[in-house]
């Protein structure tokens, strides 16, 4: 059945079954994964969400099957989720109203198979020029997602979002040992991607491991360029959820006004930051996007809210209720999350370490098991280089720096001029995507514990 | 479906494989006193793969009418050259062994009554002890109808139901918070709470999140660690599990590459992968690539004898494959995934283990974890763990990790309990997130990196 035919038949179905308010979140797309070496997916896809109200109660279902039985499995699911679902307050259903933001439109090179596939080629191509990489795999991925939003309150938005990203899992070999580091460039134009950049700044990662050995374990000044920085800064990103606020699991509870960072730290929420992939004219409410300052200085300022939670809260706006898709829940996510940048260059950050680390990979296949979004622990391995006297002096691995990402926040030292945007992926292969994007510029902080000898 | 597969195989490529699949997920969350999650859904869709020697294409897409498959198939086969004629394909049925029943199918229970499960464990967890503040309750379950058609000529369908269920428990005291995941998991249905009631699963998880209040953080440092049977399984999982599928070994990238006949652990570790045992949470009838479930030999007394393999990591191989190939949907190309793997039950006493320590660790319950299978390094939380001095378990630590490598980890296996059991969860991967088991007995490692604060 065409979208909008089994629109008409839904909205009547709900109607006929009570239904006081319903919506459908929409997206029709197509996906095109090009291994590396070699190997191809590609997919088109189509899904529909529907939410309603029924009752006083609200409820959501989703379907990838467009038939009157899908229809009619939505309209039941949803009316008995809604009466088991215990949300406070009536669900919110936007009209429409607001500005809603242009963006530029999504690049059409991106749904282009031969145009990635000569990219891929490209990158390989790079890898194998340097000899002893061949163990390298990696991704890229594109994506290209049309999002509606369709209501019976006047809500009928849409917006085409494209974007690519490359991973590479650099193995490097010399003399029967491998060395792994992780590389990932990203963006919404394909000329987002320079293969001889990335690999070039990968294999010099890789490379220089050879000879690493561990450190003494103690507590260490460290500098962090920023690919490894903006991993952690998803890590911390979770305390800003007013919904984790609410319940009691963030402890930026109550600190509205209050220093929770360093006076180096500037945290900003922008879905329409061109250099992030999480580009979005409304959130999942359908809501008009909005820039918004977290962090000022160190200094608390906002949360990220949803119609939901704003109400808890004075002056508070909505417009960071975001989903990943329409087969993922919806809840108060990031968008584009990123530590502004600063002054310093990352040699400069090097140079005023003085003694310490500088982190250049956080395992491989990092993906946030080693933060506990709960407590704000996180424990994770590090590979990268000891620095002496401001240079850098030998490579280091098999060590653990742990510690709590409230306190990481408070020691950020220096922040770099270098901003990097990361990817919309938890970088573990068939992970569900990272709820937003999340950047920084390299960074120094310092009194980290380190595990090692 | 054969003029699909013959439309598939226009273009040179010897194998194909048609996925058809419609499933239905409930996911249901409650914390903060009310049930504020309910996911429920319905996924379908069709898959088309093509190999043709280690070349392989992979198309996914939600319409699955004969014009639209046909579509996708001469698509996928002209990515891989000239369409030709098409090949002819019968197809005969199979009806697969079938390892697991579900007595309570969770389809046929309303979402009310599973809302209830949930809340008797919300609220058993939160009102355990005062110092609990929060828990978060998960209820999942998803039943996988698919229907597999290969060019061998082969046609069948299968049917996999899973239950999980889940309490996180999160205890405070002034500023530190300290959290406990307890899950339980079934291969079928509701009868999951006949074997535990969701009081029993809401106590316990409260009942350690509080004890690691009082818990002293954990040493650092190397040291000998005994793993308990059962919940220690996630060290096999990641130390060597990983490191073991093919699609690591056969591009040469994993540790275990070429070493077929080696010694690889000491002699008293004997490893499956088996998919056949009756009831386990990780059996299956039959791969996603349509081979039956094998019980698979890894190593034998210490020396590696097999792999798991799935058909592309046959081909590059040159090996048999072993009815591993597995996907979390057809979103996903197969690929070598672990089912139920388990060191067996050796010689030593449970006791005489904890006895031989002078001092270390006892890390009784793991959180998540992450391996690379090409260095085999490996690390984990650790969720609830003891000191033990003196060849006696004593007090809680909090905060530790684990890391290592696991080829050298498995050689420093000293004494192996002589009780097996299982611990069932989600592995994530490439080809997606699927259910495994991992089987140990106690294990004692004579040393160990125990990371932490």
């Amino acid at each position: 059945m065409e979208f909008e035919a089994f629109k008409q038949f839904l909205f009547a179905e709900a109607e006929a079954n009570g239904f006081e308010k319903v919506e459908l979140y929409h997206v029709s797309g197509s996906g095109i994964l090009l291994s590396i070496p070699e190997g191809e997916q590609y997919n088109m896809r189509c899904g529909v969400s529907l939410r309603g109200t029924v009752q006083g109660g609200t409820g959501t279902a989703y379907s990838e099957q467009f038939t009157e039985e899908s229809a009619r499995y939505l309209i039941q699911t949803v009316r008995e989720n809604a009466s088991i679902l215990e949300n406070d307050g009536e669900a919110y259903y936007h009209d429409g109203s607001g500005s809603y933001p242009e963006l530029p439109p999504a690049d059409d090179e991106l749904e282009d198979i031969s145009r990635l596939s000569a990219l891929r080629d490209q990158i390989w191509k790079e890898i194998e020029s340097y000899g002893n990489l061949s163990k390298t795999t990696g991704v890229v991925h594109a994506v290209s997602s049309t999002i509606r939003i369709v209501n019976n309150q006047g809500l009928d938005v849409s917006t085409k979002s494209n974007y690519v990203y490359c991973v590479l899992y650099m193995v490097a070999e010399r003399d029967g040992v491998l060395k792994n580091s992780l590389l990932y460039r990203g963006g919404t134009r394909l000329t987002d991607i320079d293969p001889q950049d990335l690999v070039g700044s990968g294999q010099q990662k890789a490379n220089g491991y050879f000879g690493a050995e561990q450190v003494e374990s103690g507590t260490y000044n460290i500098v962090f360029p920023n690919d490894t920085a903006s991993l952690l800064v998803q890590g911390f990103s979770v305390f800003f959820s007013a919904e984790s606020v609410l319940s009691a699991i963030s402890a930026l509870k109550g600190k509205e006004g209050q220093y929770v960072a360093s006076s180096k730290v500037t945290i900003l929420d922008d879905p329409l930051d061109p250099r992030g992939v999480f580009c979005r004219p409304f959130d999942a409410e359908g809501i008009p996007a909005v820039k918004r300052t977290l962090v000022k200085d160190g200094v608390l300022e906002s949360y990220l809210h949803s119609s939901r939670t704003a109400v808890h809260f004075e002056h508070a706006q909505p417009g960071n209720h975001h989903r990943l898709d329409y087969n993922y829940q919806s809840a108060v996510y990031p968008s584009n999350f990123y530590l502004a940048a600063g002054e310093k260059s990352l040699d400069d950050l090097i140079a005023e370490l003085g003694d310490g680390l500088y982190v250049t990979d956080v395992t491989a296949y990092f993906h946030g098991a080693g933060i506990n979004a709960a407590s704000g622990e996180y424990s994770i391995p590090a590979t990268g280089y000891v620095v002496r006297n401001g240079k850098i002096e030998r490579p280091f691995d098999g060590v653990t720096i742990a510690g709590s990402l409230y306190d990481f926040m408070k020691n950020i030292k220096e922040v770099g001029s270098d901003l990097l945007f990361g990817l919309p992926t938890s970088f573990r292969p068939g992970a569900p995507m990272a709820h937003g994007c999340y950047g920084s510029p390299s960074i120094r902080v310092d009194g980290i514990t380190v595990s090692g000898k | 479906m054969e003029e699909v597969i013959a439309a598939a195989l226009a273009s040179g490529g010897d194998y194909a494989e048609l996925f058809l699949e419609d499933t239905r997920r409930n996911t249901m969350t409650m914390s903060g006193g009310r049930i504020n999650v309910i996911l429920s859904g319905c996924d379908y869709g069709a898959s088309v793969r093509i190999l043709r020697g280690t070349d392989s294409i992979y198309a996914y897409t939600n319409d699955v009418s004969r014009e639209s498959l046909l579509k996708l198939a001469k698509q996928a086969a002209s990515s891989l050259g000239e369409i030709a004629e098409g090949k002819q394909v019968s197809l005969v049925e199979r009806y697969n062994l079938n390892y697991s029943q579900t007595l309570i199918v969770p389809s046929s229970v309303s979402n009310k009554d599973k809302a209830e499960l949930v809340k008797r464990a919300y609220w058993a967890a939160k009102e355990y002890h005062p110092e609990v503040v929060q828990a978060i309750v998960t209820y999942k379950d998803i039943d996988q109808k698919i229907t597999l058609a290969t060019s061998e000529g082969l046609y069948t369908n299968d049917r996999r139901i899973y239950t999980s269920f889940g309490v996180r428990s999160i205890a405070n005291r002034g500023s530190e918070n300290q959290v406990c995941n307890k899950r339980y998991e079934v291969q079928g249905g509701l009868e999951l709470f006949e074997n535990w009631s969701p009081e029993w699963i809401g106590e316990q998880a409260s009942q350690v999140a509080v004890m690691k209040l009082d818990a002293r953080p954990s040493p650092i440092g190397e040291m000998p660690v005994v793993l308990p049977r059962g919940t220690g399984g996630i060290f096999l999982h990641e130390a060597c599990g990983h490191s073991l599928e093919s699609s690591s070994v056969a591009n040469g990238g994993s540790v275990f590459s070429g070493k077929l006949g080696s010694q690889v652990a000491t002699d008293k570790i004997t490893i499956y992968d088996d998919g056949t045992i009756p009831g386990a949470w990780g059996s299956i009838n039959v791969d996603d690539e349509g081979i039956p479930s094998q019980k698979n030999l890894l190593i034998e007394n210490g020396i590696l004898k097999g792999y798991m393999i799935d058909r592309l990591g046959a081909r590059r191989m040159g090996m048999e494959p072993t009815g591993s190939g597995r996907k979390e949907s057809y979103r996903f190309a197969p690929t070598s995934r672990m089912t139920n793997t388990y060191i067996v039950a050796g010689e030593d006493e449970e006791q005489d283990i904890i006895s031989s320590v002078e001092y270390g660790l006892y890390a009784k319950e793991m959180g998540g974890g992450t391996a690379n299978p090409q260095t085999s390094s490996f690390n984990f939380n650790v969720q609830e763990a003891y000191l033990i001095e003196n060849g006696r378990i004593t007090v809680p630590v909090k905060g530790a990790t684990l890391m290592g490598m696991g080829v050298e980890a498995l050689m420093n296996i000293e004494m192996v309990g002589n009780q097996l059991d299982f611990d069932g969860g989600f592995c994530g991967a490439s080809s997606g997130s699927l259910p495994v088991s991992n089987g140990q007995p106690m294990i004692k490692i004579s040393k160990l990196v125990v990371g932490g604060k």
